[in-house]
């Protein structure tokens, strides 16, 4: 949910499709890995400073690559290169550091989860489901109801009208990507403390992600979070009613019918032929 | 100063150039036999890899003063195949075309064993590995042998033991789904429903799988004595999962499952997992040859012996016998291979079918106290 999250604020900004956001995902998992295993610090404290580079990273992936791409005017299909590119290239790169086998952060015993109506919880679980929802409900009110959540939402519907309105579209981009990568960065922590990480776990979760904003719509904060939601329910249904193999073709089978029928997501509005 | 340079060159050139003078005149006398060597030496699976070389390194030189007498030195020549069937298959193309060699230790991986054998096979270049065991490597060719047991009897001594030893007359089967978890399954499914085992859950799983949830909540409708899991990595999660949702039936998996790594990851979780064992390699042994071979490892390199490091210098040793029915003649080592019969290894005893397997004994072990001891 918070992968999509922060991918659609980025598509919205951009117009492209940022594959490296993956990235992000595994690499908030994989600095808390390093500095927890490595460097021994306490996992509370490694969490707190992995999150701040994970933010870095989506930043230095803006200015690096995607800004002076921009300025040059490239295509939506040179920045999907490009992104394809980064993530390839920083996925072997936390390979060849940390090794492809699961690694762990998780400390303490894992114990029976509490008995809540019939359905085993654990506290990480509740933990995630507390972070994301406090998560979403701040990135809404941040984009609807301060100055600088507008001028993103500007930036996302006409870059060239708001840089003449005077927004520093730039600015305004940089700071897109650092709040969709901290969104990127915590989500891969908080999976890695349910289910341990792997250097390609950033790929499945990006996909999802996408599944989720195209079927949320991909102006709409709660329609993807909704989505997201929906999509999680449906995915464990059909490993109850099918099987287990079938849980991510079930997401894309969602995503097709959703594509044909109705494109612009279940809360998106009608795109308007003059805005594209 | 230049001076001092230039007599330590002189120093060095003269030195190398009398060493060469020595080997090549102690060389005259002895033959040298090549064995190529391709294992995983760097990579994940450099924690098989690595060992397994160290074995072969010692079987080769435990036997060196014997082979001497008999003015045969024989020469390992190690390449690195990261357990990738791509580099794995250079590998082998270099060992024949450079090296020249006629026969190969190795490869350690059965994705890798199966992408090179069709090489070995067409360039009459005996290929013996120690610890693939996929089931399709049986009939790979005729220059294919291996130590390690195949799935196929790994299966049908699964369903077996589960029978006999465990007493489980319903057990839920979850498997990976590729060509390891697939075969396995179904040799394990024919003979325990054969036997009068009911099957009561199965489904497969795709490799990576992290969240398996839904599928223990299914598993848990279902009555049943244990829950068969055959997987790689995933089974981490998988036991864990089955803690949180208070699914108390054990697990019952594969010997893949002996990894310390495992026991740190589970911690107190692993214990009371079971799962079956091929040979009768125990690291805890002091006494007779598997005693010996544990102390002469150590003592060498430090550390115990592995698993993987026990069926490498069985298949080390049971090559210098081979070749020493063939009076050391490398082009016979093909059927001196299938004339060793009840060779005493720290593995168990072997000899090969005519397939190029082996049979071992399959046990069951277990973990007690944060230790793999046998059940």
């Amino acid at each position: 949910m918070l992968v999509a999250i922060g991918f659609a604020i980025v598509f919205r900004a951009t117009r492209f499709f940022h594959f490296a956001h993956g990235i992000v995902f595994t690499a908030g998992a994989y600095f808390t890995f390093l500095f927890k295993a490595w460097l021994g610090f306490p996992l509370f404290f490694s969490i707190l400073l992995a999150i701040p580079l994970t933010t870095l990273l989506g930043c230095l992936m803006e200015v690096i690559v995607y800004l002076p791409l921009r300025r040059k005017g490239s295509s939506s299909l040179v920045f999907l290169l490009a992104s394809l590119g980064m993530y390839i290239v920083l996925q072997n790169v936390i390979s060849m550091m940390f090794g492809d086998d699961t690694k762990t952060i998780r400390s303490g015993l894992v114990k029976e989860g509490l008995n809540v109506f019939g359905a085993r919880i654990t506290p990480i679980e509740i933990l995630i489901i507390c972070v994301s929802v406090v998560l979403v409900v701040t990135v809404t009110l941040l984009l609807k109801k301060t100055k600088m959540g507008n001028a993103m939402r500007a930036v996302a519907n006409d870059i060239e009208l708001a840089s003449v309105s005077g927004i520093d579209s730039d600015r305004v981009i940089l700071l897109t990507f650092a709040i969709a990568s901290t969104l990127a960065g915590i989500a891969g922590i908080l999976v890695a403390l349910d289910v341990d990480m792997t250097p390609t776990m950033g790929m499945n979760a990006l996909m999802m992600g996408v599944v989720a904003v195209i079927v949320g719509g991909v102006g709409s904060i709660p329609g993807v979070a909704l989505a997201a939601l929906l999509l999680g329910i449906a995915q464990h249904l059909g490993v109850w009613f099918i099987s287990s193999q079938w849980q991510d073709a079930i997401a894309f089978v969602i995503l097709l019918i959703f594509l044909l029928f109705r494109p612009q997501g279940f809360l998106g509005k009608k795109v308007k032929k003059a805005t594209l | 100063m230049k001076k001092k340079v230039w007599i330590g060159i002189v120093a060095l050139v003269a030195t190398m150039v009398l060493v060469a003078i020595v080997s090549c005149s102690s060389k005259k006398e002895t033959t040298v036999i090549n064995i190529g060597v391709i294992m995983p030496l760097t990579g994940d699976a450099a924690i098989y890899g690595v060992p397994s070389f160290k074995a072969m390194k010692l079987a080769v030189s435990q036997a060196e003063a014997d082979l001497l007498v008999k003015g045969v030195r024989v020469e390992l020549i190690p390449e690195d195949s990261q357990a990738k069937p791509a580099i794995g298959v250079s590998a082998i193309q270099k060992l024949i075309s450079v090296n020249r060699v006629k026969v190969v230790l190795g490869p350690l991986a059965s994705s890798v064993t199966l992408a090179v054998a069709p090489i070995a096979e067409s360039n009459k270049v005996v290929l013996l590995s120690p610890s693939s065991s996929a089931l399709a490597i049986t009939s790979a060719g005729d220059y294919i042998f291996r130590t390690e047991l195949s799935e196929y009897f790994g299966g049908l001594a699964q369903a077996d033991l589960a029978i006999d030893k465990l007493s489980y007359k319903k057990v839920a089967c979850i498997y990976i789904n590729n060509d390891y978890g697939a075969s396995l399954f179904e040799v394990f499914k024919e003979r325990f429903s054969k036997r009068g085992g009911i099957i009561t859950f199965a489904e497969a799983f795709a490799q990576g799988t992290t969240d398996f949830r839904a599928t223990l909540a299914k598993i848990s409708t279902v009555q049943s004595d244990a829950i068969f899991v055959i997987s790689h990595d995933e089974i981490l999660n998988f036991v864990r999962q089955k803690v949180k949702l208070g699914i108390k039936v054990p697990i019952y998996t594969t010997p893949m499952f002996e990894d310390r790594r495992n026991l740190e990851k589970l911690g107190p979780l692993a214990n009371g997992v079971i799962y079956t064992y091929y040979g009768s390699f125990d690291p805890d042994i002091k006494l007779g040859p598997t005693g010996s071979f544990i102390q002469a490892y150590e003592a060498t390199f430090g550390e115990p012996p592995t698993y993987y490091a026990a069926l490498a210098y069985d298949a080390t040793r049971i090559l210098l016998k081979a070749l020493e029915i063939t009076k050391f003649q490398p082009a016979e080592l093909k059927d001196a291979l299938y004339q060793v019969k009840s060779f005493e290894g720290v593995t168990g005893d072997m000899s090969f079918d005519k397939n190029g397997d082996i049979l071992k004994t399959v046990s069951l072990k277990t973990v007690k106290d944060g230790n793999f001891t046998f059940f």
